[in-house]
This record gives structure tokens, C-alpha cells and sequence, in this order.
């Protein structure tokens, strides 16, 4: 088994009386790129901030590459680069300017590789934050957490308002920078189109807890849709069951651990069996995150 | 890591500290020079006006204004202890603070020193407008902190203000109608002026100096307590 670059633990935090972390576990491999799936306001960018030592969680602990969160923020954040939602610069800096000042926080900045990155990303030197466009601003943001050339790259909803054009042309710098560097990428995103061609490992996290962690393939084999044409009414005993829907005449069944034995199971107690289809991973989310599933099972 | 902290800080705030003594050092120098008015009088304009309104300017951008452009969220993710960046923040905040009012008594004690006041006298306004000056600081930067708008800021100093004033009139209340003093005096930062002459110095800049180490701790505390909030 490899090393985990973040490992939380029973991870519990609440704002006030509203707790919004109930005991999170996870594992992120080393060299990953980790897809942190949740809805609004589930607790990714909390999770994040305990992450990065900047909230005191009231129970469990994570490292970052074997640092305690908490007992040593400051080394934390020197070996992760992060880049935060909607992350604003100071716009009276220029961009040369702001790459020098962060350079000063880092033992480990690499000016070569930053004067690299900034061709690369097309950032114009001279110009000051305050007049980069969304997509030029995101582009900074990405260049100055991975400046340090950071083990572990946190991006928290990195392409929030962008528009689609540059949200994949952020995407395209993300993978090409980064996926063959051996860094771990953790990514956390609302936006599932935009984690699936890049994420090879997912996690998706509700109610404070995460309810499922896999490789992005395995979940993607695991999850499948069984179309039934069946008058019957209640599906509670097949096991692992996320969601059933009825469409006209026919019930959608989301199974998870959707093997080959499990359909025949299916085929022969409720019968009228149409077909079986592979779910992408937006489906996937919403069968888990709002499935039906259990008592609730009836349609 | 101090240095480009402070020069980042230093760059937001020269402009202010600028126009604060440009203004300030204009209006000793006219006023001074013309004679129009009293040299007292010019210092107690210079003096209160500054040190009412440069803690306020000041506040209102030092920790708000990053909040409501999102640039203070980048500032915690940097791998520096989340109080170095208050205190430093504090201390170049204090320092824009009481430039204008070192601008004055450097032109007053130049210009108008012994003149018709002695320089002791000149001295000890600055230093009382220096006490308010620093004590509004504080005390609106701290109650303020967790505002994202400047306005909200601003009018928390303007309540402070309306709470010092009223305790000044119950002091001139309770002197009319008792004849004693109430020592409410003591709550407001102007009490210097009022209790100096009645040896009341030393408890007013003990009253104050408890005062603003206790908002500052806690002024860290909130600090710190921002770095997990949304915007």
C-alpha cells in the first residue's frame, strides 16, 4: 500500500451549535489527484481550513504529509500550495511584484521554474492584479501556490465564476502542470464535469461525513443503473440501493456494488428486467448524495 | 518573513498617513503663521481633530476593507503565525495614527514654542491627543474586526465616541448638582484633560493602558477567529 499524502481522522467541527464536520475519515494517496466532491455549504472548504490549520477542530486530528495540522500549521502551509475559491491578490501589486513578495515567505521558491510558469500561463509581468481578468486572476492564483513547488496542491473551487472557456482552459493548465509532476492535487469542487476527466481518485462528503471514497474507475464500474419494467412497488431489500425512480412504466433502480450476480438477483425477485447502464460520475453523486435509498425505497 | 509583511502594510497605508499629515501639518502651519487664533487653539484643532479622525480612516481599511476584497483570506493561507500578522497590522496601523499628530508638535514646538505657550505645555497637549489617538485606535479596529464593511467600522468608532461623550456629561452632571466629581471622567480617553490638573494622570493612563492591552489581546483572539470564516 503507498503513503498518504493527507490523512484526516474522526475529523468533527461545528460553527457554533451547527456542526458542520461529524467525523470525517480520509485518505488521500501520494502523487493523487483527489477529488473532494460535496454540495454548498457540505464542508469542503472547512475541511480545507482545518487542513491547513487555520480552524481548531473540536475532535479528530489530519496531517499533511505526516505534520500534524494543528501543532505545526507554519510547516503545513510551506509544503502545500494552496489556491482558495474566488482567491483575491492585492490589486495595487504587480504581477512581478507579488511573485517576489511571496517568494519571501518560502525558503523553497523556485524563481526559475516561476518565470517559467509565467510564460507558460501568459501572465504579463508589468500589469497590475487589478486590471487581470477572472481567468488571468485564477491563473496568478494557481502560479503563486505552486511556486514553492509545494508536495501537496490544495485547490479549493478553483474555477468559481469562471465562465466555461476558461474554466477548461484552467483545467488544461492544472492537469498539464501538475499531473505529471508527482504532486498531490486534493480538489475540492461542486462542479462534477469538471473533477471527472481529472481526478483519479473521489471522495464525496455529506452531512459531515464522508459517505463514499474510491478510485474514480471503481466507483464509475461499481455504480451502475438497472431499468426494470415491474408494477411492483417497494425495493428496500435489494442491498445497496441508492436510488429508484419511476419513469412512466418503467423504475430506475442506482445500485452501488452493482456486480453481475447482484442484476441476476434483481432479474429474478422482481422480474421484467430492460437493461442495465453505466452512470457518469454527476449521476453517481446525486444518487448517493440524494438517493432515496432504504425505507424510502418505494415508488 | 517581518519585513515583507511590513512592507506590505507600509504600501497600503503611506498614502493615508500622507494625506493625514499634509492636512494636519497645512492647517498647524496657516494657522500658526496668520495668527488668527490662539496658538492653543490651533493645537487643540489640530490635535482633536486628528486624533479623531486619522483612528477612524485608519480602522476602517486595516482589516475591513482586505475582508470585503477577499485579499485577507490569501494572507492566512501564508505560512506565518496568524498574530504576527495582527500585530504587525497594529503596529504600522498606530504608527499612521500618530504621524499627524507628531507633525504637529514638530511644527508647534518650531513655530510657536514659548511663544505663548510654554513648550511643556505644547508638549503635553500632543501627548493627550497621542493617548485618544491610540485608545480610539484600538478600541475600533478590535470591536470592529469582525465587520466586512468600512462604514460598520467607522460607526463603531463614531459609538465609542457617543459613549465617551455621555460619560462626560454625567461628569459635568454630578459636578453641578453635587459639586464632586464622579470619576466617570476616568472611562474617557479625554479624562487626561479633565483629571491632570487634580493628580488624576496616573489612574487615567493606567485605566487606559489596561483597557487596550485588554482589547488587544482580544482583538488577537478575533483575529485569528476570521481566518475560518467566509468572506
Amino acid at each position: 500500500m503507498g503513503k498518504n499524502a493527507i490523512e484526516i481522522e474522526g475529523l468533527k467541527f461545528a460553527y457554533g451549535r451547527n456542526g458542520v464536520l461529524k467525523g470525517v475519515d480520509l485518505q488521500v494517496p501520494e502523487g493523487s489527484i483527489f477529488g473532494f466532491l460535496g454540495r454548498n455549504g457540505a464542508g469542503k472548504t472547512t475541511t480545507i481550513k482545518l487542513l491547513l490549520g487555520l480552524l481548531k477542530p473540536d475532535d479528530g486530528f489530519c496531517r499533511i504529509e505526516g505534520i500534524d495540522s494543528q501543532k505545526d500549521a507554519i510547516s503545513v502551509r510551506q509544503i502545500v500550495g494552496y489556491m482558495a475559491e474566488d482567491q483575491q491578490m492585492y490589486g495595487w501589486m504587480r504581477i512581478e511584484q507579488i511573485v517576489k513578495w511571496l517568494a519571501s515567505f518560502y525558503p523553497g521558491w523556485d524563481d526559475k521554474f516561476t518565470n517559467k510558469l509565467l510564460d507558460m500561463l501568459e501572465l504579463p509581468r508589468k500589469s497590475k492584479v487589478k486590471t487581470l481578468s477572472k481567468g488571468q486572476n485564477s491563473r496568478l492564483a494557481l502560479l503563486l501556490a505552486l511556486g514553492h513547488r509545494p508536495k501537496v496542491v490544495i485547490l479549493d473551487d478553483p474555477t468559481l465564476g469562471l465562465d466555461p472557456i476558461a474554466r477548461k482552459e484552467f483545467l488544461r493548465y492544472v492537469i498539464g502542470l501538475l499531473q505529471t509532476n508527482g504532486v498531490t492535487v486534493f480538489f475540492s469542487s461542486h462542479l462534477l464535469y469538471e473533477i471527472e476527466p481529472v481526478a483519479d481518485h473521489i471522495a464525496i462528503l455529506d452531512n459531515g461525513v464522508i459517505i463514499k471514497a474510491e478510485r474514480t474507475f471503481d466507483l464509475r464500474e461499481s455504480v451502475k443503473k438497472v431499468v426494470l419494467s415491474t408494477s411492483q412497488k417497494d425495493f428496500s431489500k435489494i442491498e445497496g440501493l441508492l436510488d429508484a425512480s419511476k419513469v412512466g412504466e418503467r423504475v430506475a433502480l442506482s445500485v452501488e456494488n452493482c456486480t453481475a450476480e447482484k442484476i441476476n438477483k434483481i432479474k429474478d425477485s422482481y422480474g421484467g428486467f430492460v437493461r442495465e447502464i453505466g452512470l457518469n460520475l454527476d449521476e453517481i453523486f446525486e444518487a448517493y448524495v440524494i438517493g432515496n435509498r432504504g425505507e424510502a425505497a418505494k415508488v | 518573513m517581518i519585513k515583507p509583511l511590513i512592507w506590505k502594510e507600509w504600501h497600503e497605508l503611506r498614502w493615508k498617513m500622507a494625506f493625514g499629515c499634509l492636512i494636519v501639518g497645512a492647517f498647524v502651519l496657516t494657522g500658526l503663521k496668520s495668527r488668527i487664533f490662539p496658538d492653543i487653539a490651533i493645537n487643540i484643532f489640530s490635535i482633536v481633530g486628528s486624533s479623531l479622525l486619522m483612528p477612524l480612516f485608519i480602522a476602517m481599511g486595516l482589516v475591513a476593507e482586505e475582508r470585503s476584497n477577499g485579499s485577507l483570506y490569501a494572507l492566512f493561507a501564508l505560512p506565518v503565525r496568524i498574530k504576527l500578522l495582527y500585530v504587525i497590522k497594529m503596529i504600522l496601523g498606530a504608527v499612521v495614527v500618530l504621524s499627524p499628530i507628531l507633525v504637529s508638535l514638530i511644527l508647534s514646538l518650531l513655530m510657536a514654542g514659548g511663544r505663548e505657550e510654554s513648550i511643556s505645555d505644547v508638549i503635553k497637549w500632543h501627548v493627550m491627543g497621542a493617548h485618544f489617538s491610540i485608545v480610539m485606535f484600538i478600541v475600533t479596529v478590535v470591536s470592529g474586526m469582525k465587520f466586512s464593511s468600512e462604514a460598520k467600522v467607522a460607526l463603531t468608532g463614531i459609538a465609542w465616541v457617543g459613549f465617551w461623550v455621555l460619560c462626560v456629561i454625567i461628569e459635568v452632571q454630578m459636578f453641578f448638582r453635587y459639586g464632586s466629581e464622579s470619576w466617570t471622567m476616568i472611562i474617557t480617553p479625554w479624562g487626561f484633560f479633565e483629571l491632570a490638573g487634580s493628580g488624576g494622570f496616573l489612574p487615567v493612563f493606567l485605566f487606559h493602558f489596561v483597557l487596550c492591552a485588554a482589547f488587544f489581546l482580544w482583538g488577537a483572539r478575533r483575529f485569528y477567529q476570521l481566518a475560518g470564516r467566509q468572506r
